[in-house]
């Protein structure tokens, strides 16, 4: 079920032999790091983040290459300065990572499917509140239910990553948003990307609306949901969060729209339709005049100032 | 410099397109376009070119180039304000020439049809035909009046373009005044009019009007005449030889 991939094969086995005689010293080794050197290595490096349980003196090593979990790589390689910057950046690996202690790093990795579980399931020892909504979401729900049209629902590291985890008020965390949800709704993220929301936040407009401000991001429900921000009687509700003016008509705008596709409501279409039609016709006028005139004028040299007029 | 004698009646004048003028360069000049039409042409252009330059990066927000240019007016907000502010000198300029238009139609009884107008006649379609003839070398070049077919398509095009692009982009500008007056849906019409019609006049002034204005054989490498208003009198009797026989018949201009 577990294979060892890469330079972790020989390391992996020296491993288990430091494990079973001389594992004693190196663990000997790490808690003297970790009780006299953290300054030290803090300052040499940006191996260690602060109260990283020593973990990182193996994990922010890159050659420690990847474990091969039910057919899935993965990487073992922590960055310890994308760690260190991360919203995480200060908590000890084992608040995650729970019941991972330097005297025994890896008594729990023996069971895979354990041990992501933990570390999933810790999310909610700190944030609480989150987790109770994203519970009781649609794709909460899903999460409990396994996999949809082969899709698997999103849990928390899908949206945050594992050990990158951003802060969520700043500019970029809300760009890369879309292409979160992107990921498993990719047909939304195009129409969103086509309008007014779309455009402004992938320039910077911080202020402009992206997924999460329309559908909420934990307790995300399907529009046909009472409870959802886009149910009928909150859909106007939301909108006014920064369309202050706006009344019930203003709901009647489509985010999610391709005007080409006969989907759309019948004047878009025609007007989309109209449109292309139109260009291709006043071009096509325009350049066929354009390119007689261009072809005359090289033909009488008019251009070279050898001919006379026009 | 000094305006000829040549004959020119008051209300000619009022107009600003009939007085003749001498001795630019040696050349006799005919004044083309009043004080009022280059203008208006010039706040024309200055705007447009506003807005195409604001407009279209947040249209291909996902190009690079976009977002290059989106920097270097600092933000969507910094384009959106300065696309606003041309957009409102640009609909001020269009209104006032609708405004001059009624004028000169409704008080001045101005006639709709007629060699002095830009509205469509039935030569038009057989000066086209005649151009196509004359393209391949199949019969003379036919003898324009003072507007030709594709200066008068160029000119309705912008009319019609302005009056779109115009009404589409109020509509976005003030989006739940929008919605409140019709619905929100004409929202999604008016950002498909917006962007398609921004192209369509993009693409027309660059491939089509740039042409006629810099690249036309004759004109290359510019005609100045939308900006100085004066165009040489043999030039008008080359391109517009009806228009010219007709000014020298009516005795504004002196013959060659
Ligand atoms: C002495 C070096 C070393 C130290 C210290 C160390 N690890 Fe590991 N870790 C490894 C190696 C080697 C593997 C891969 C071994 C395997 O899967 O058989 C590994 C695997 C893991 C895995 C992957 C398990 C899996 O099945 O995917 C996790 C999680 C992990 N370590 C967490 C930690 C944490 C948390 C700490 C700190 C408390 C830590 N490690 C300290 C070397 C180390
Ligand atoms: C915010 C919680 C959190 C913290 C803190 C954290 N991890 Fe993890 N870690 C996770 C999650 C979640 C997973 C993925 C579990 C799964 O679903 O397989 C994971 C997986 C891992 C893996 C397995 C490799 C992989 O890609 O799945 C290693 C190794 C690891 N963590 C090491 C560390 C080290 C070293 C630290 C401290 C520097 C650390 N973790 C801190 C949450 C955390
Ligand atoms: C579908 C994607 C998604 C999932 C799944 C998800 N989150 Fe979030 N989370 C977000 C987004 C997006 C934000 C940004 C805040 C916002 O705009 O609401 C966020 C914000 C947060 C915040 C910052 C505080 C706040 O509410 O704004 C925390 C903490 C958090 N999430 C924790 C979690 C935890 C724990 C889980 C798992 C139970 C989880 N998230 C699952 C998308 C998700
Ligand atoms: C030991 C407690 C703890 C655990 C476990 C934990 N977090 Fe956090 N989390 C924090 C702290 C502390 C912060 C920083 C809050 C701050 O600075 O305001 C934070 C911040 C965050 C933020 C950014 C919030 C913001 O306001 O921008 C997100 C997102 C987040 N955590 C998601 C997760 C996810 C997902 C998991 C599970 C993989 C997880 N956390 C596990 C304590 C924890
Ligand atoms: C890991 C994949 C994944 C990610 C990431 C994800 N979703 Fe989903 N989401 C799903 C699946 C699967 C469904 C169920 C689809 C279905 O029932 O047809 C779903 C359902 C939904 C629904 C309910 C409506 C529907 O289509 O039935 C909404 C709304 C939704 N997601 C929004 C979001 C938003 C917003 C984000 C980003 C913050 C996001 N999702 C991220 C997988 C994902
Ligand atoms: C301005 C608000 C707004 C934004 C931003 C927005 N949506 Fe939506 N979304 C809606 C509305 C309104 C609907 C319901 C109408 C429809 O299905 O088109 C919807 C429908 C959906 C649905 C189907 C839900 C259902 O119950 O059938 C999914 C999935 C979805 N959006 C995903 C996304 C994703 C992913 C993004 C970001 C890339 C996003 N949305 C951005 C307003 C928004
Ligand atoms: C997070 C804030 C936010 C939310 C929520 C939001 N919008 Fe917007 N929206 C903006 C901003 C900012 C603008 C740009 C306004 C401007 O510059 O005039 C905008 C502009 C628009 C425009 C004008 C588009 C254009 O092309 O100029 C429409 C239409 C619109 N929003 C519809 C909606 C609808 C419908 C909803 C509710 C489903 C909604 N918005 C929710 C922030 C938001
Ligand atoms: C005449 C008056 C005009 C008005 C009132 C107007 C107004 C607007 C408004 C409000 C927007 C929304 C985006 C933003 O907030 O910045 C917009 C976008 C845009 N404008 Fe204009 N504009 C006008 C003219 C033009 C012209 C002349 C062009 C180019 C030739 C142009 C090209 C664009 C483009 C390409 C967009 C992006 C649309 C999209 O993303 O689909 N606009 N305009
Ligand atoms: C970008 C630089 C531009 C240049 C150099 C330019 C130049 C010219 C020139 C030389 C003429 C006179 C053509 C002739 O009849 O001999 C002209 C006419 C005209 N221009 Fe422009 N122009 C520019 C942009 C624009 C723009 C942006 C618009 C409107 C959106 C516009 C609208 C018109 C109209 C309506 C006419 C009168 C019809 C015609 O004579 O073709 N121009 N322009």
């Amino acid at each position: 079920m577990k294979t060892v991939a890469g330079a972790a094969g020989g390391f992996a086995k020296e491993f288990t032999c430091l494990r079973r005689g001389a594992g004693f010293g190196i663990l000997a080794f790490i808690l003297l790091v970790l009780l006299t050197g953290e300054v030290a290595w803090a300052q040499e490096s940006a191996q260690s983040a602060e109260g990283d349980n020593g973990c990182l003196v193996c994990h922010g090593q890159e050659y420690l290459g990847s474990v091969e979990v039910d057919g899935a790589a993965q990487d073992l390689f922590v960055g310890p300065e994308a760690y260190e910057e991360s919203a995480h950046g200060l908590l000890p690996c084992a608040s995650c990572h729970i019941g991972f202690t330097h005297d025994n790093p890896h008594q729990m990795v023996t069971n895979a499917e354990f041990f992501a579980e933990t570390a999933r399931e810790a999310c909610r020892n700190c944030h609480a509140d989150q987790f109770e909504m994203y519970q009781q979401s649609y794709h909460g729900e899903l999460s409990r239910g396994g996999v949809a049209g082969g899709v698997l629902a999103p849990g928390c590291t899908d949206c945050h990553g594992m050990h990158q985890v951003q802060r969520v008020d700043t500019l970029e965390y809300r760009q890369d948003i879309q292409q979160i949800c992107g990921q498993c709704h990719g047909g939304r993220t195009d129409t969103f990307l086509d309008t007014y929301h779309g455009k402004a936040i992938t320039l910077g407009r911080e202020a402009s609306a992206t997924c999460v401000d329309c559908h909420g991001s934990h307790f995300i429900l399907p529009t046909t949901n009472p409870m959802s921000t886009l149910s009928e009687a909150n859909h106007l509700d939301t909108c006014q969060t920064c369309h202050p003016d706006a009344d019930e008509g203003f709901t009647s705008f489509l985010v999610h729209i391709q005007p080409t596709s006969t989907d759309a409501p019948l004047i878009v279409f025609a007007v989309a339709i109209f449109y292309i039609s139109m260009i291709v016709v006043v071009f096509a006028f325009g350049g066929i005049h354009t390119l007689l005139y261009i072809y005359r004028g090289l033909k009488n040299g008019l251009y070279f100032g050898k001919g006379g007029h026009h | 410099m000094a305006e000829a004698t040549y004959p020119a009646t008051g209300e000619e004048r009022l107009e600003g397109a009939a007085v003749a003028e001498t001795n630019v360069e040696g050349r006799d000049y005919y004044v083309r376009f009043s004080p009022y039409h280059r203008l208006s042409h010039f706040v024309m252009m200055t705007t447009f070119i506003g807005c195409a330059l604001t407009g279209p990066p947040l249209k291909y927000s996902y190009d690079f180039w976009a977002q290059a240019m989106m920097g270097f007016w600092g933000g969507v907000e910094n384009a959106g304000l300065i696309h606003r502010v041309m957009a409102g000198f640009m609909v001020a300029d269009f209104v006032i020439h609708v405004l001059y238009l009624g004028y000169h139609i409704g008080l001045k009884k101005a006639k709709i049809f007629g060699p002095d107008s830009i509205f469509f006649w039935k030569k038009d379609l057989t000066d086209a035909l005649g151009m196509v003839k004359w393209f391949f070398d199949r019969g003379p070049r036919p003898r324009f009046e003072r507007f030709t077919f594709w200066e008068k398509f160029d000119y309705w095009a912008v009319f019609w373009g302005i009056a779109m692009i115009g009404t589409s982009g109020f509509a976005l500008w003030f989006p739940t005044v929008t919605s409140t007056l019709v619905s929100g849906i004409f929202l999604n019409v008016a950002r498909i009019i917006h962007g398609d019609e921004a192209i369509l006049a993009i693409g027309w002034i660059l491939f089509v009007h740039l042409y006629n204005s810099h690249l036309r054989m004759n004109v290359f490498p510019m005609d100045p005449v939308i900006f100085t208003g004066r165009m040489p009198v043999e030039h008008v009797k080359h391109d517009k030889a009806a228009w010219y026989d007709r000014l020298v018949r009516e005795g504004k201009i002196k013959p060659e």
